[in-house]
């Protein structure tokens, strides 16, 4: 569950499970909603990953992330965007970005 | 032991122990009101399985390749959605209506819930890419 909080507590994460909530969407896709450098958004959504929110699926080249929310987490998720909760106040902190996947 | 089959074991395990302590508390109480006791323990019970399950049935992913990807999800979230609502309301019937309104509630909330989901998985079929 630690897990969880941490991912949902960056509003860039948050950005992106707002995103895949309406579908599911390439890495590259999901690149071009936000101003930042690749390793970044593969940080992100490697935090996501490891969160088991959201799910990895190879399609040909591309990597389709899907969301893979509980109805908890998704309230979660809803709740931390309505009170813009954010235990990382800075825009954009991953952990140590690792090498683009896709 | 495959962890699927562990999680049914231990779920399996709190749902007959739950039953069985219910049943023990149940005879600590007056004669008149152990049926009534056991009654909504056990429907409270079935009421957290179906929450349990219906939170986690959206995490559930696995691929379809004749569904369209959007349309899947949107099913399965709304699904899930609509059957915690629906648990969490057959319980609360459970909890504090009186009993001969208990059963209608709560059939009343569940079973609203499954159709919502028919009905939403129904239009989301309808309007699927050719």
């Amino acid at each position: 569950m630690n897990a969880v909080f941490r991912a949902l507590s960056d509003p860039t994460r948050r950005k992106v499970l707002e995103l895949l909530r309406q579908r599911p969407m390439s890495a590259g896709e999901l690149s071009s909603h936000f101003a930042v450098a690749k390793p970044t958004m593969s940080a992100h959504l490697a935090v996501l990953r490891e969160a088991d929110l959201v799910a990895a699926d190879k399609a040909g080249k591309q990597v389709i992330y899907r969301l893979k929310m509980s109805v908890l987490e998704e309230a979660l998720l809803s709740f931390a965007q309505a009170l813009d909760l954010g235990l990382d106040r800075s825009p954009s902190k991953p952990p140590a970005p690792e090498p683009a996947s896709s | 032991m495959n962890p699927s089959i562990r999680t049914a074991l231990i779920a399996a395990g709190l749902i007959l122990g739950g039953a069985v302590l219910l049943r023990l508390w149940a005879h600590t109480q007056p004669l008149a009101s152990q049926a009534e006791i056991t009654q909504r323990g056990i429907n409270v019970l079935i009421a957290l399985m179906v929450i349990l399950n219906a939170n986690t049935a959206a995490k559930q992913i696995r691929a379809m390749p004749r569904c369209d990807p959007a349309l899947e999800q949107a099913a399965r979230r709304f699904t899930s959605f609509a059957l915690v609502i629906g648990g969490a309301l057959y319980a609360l019937a459970w909890l504090i209506a009186p009993l001969n309104w208990a059963f209608p509630l709560s059939i009343t909330a569940l079973g609203g819930a499954t159709v919502a989901g028919v009905v939403r998985c129904l239009t989301l079929w309808s309007r699927r890419p050719a």
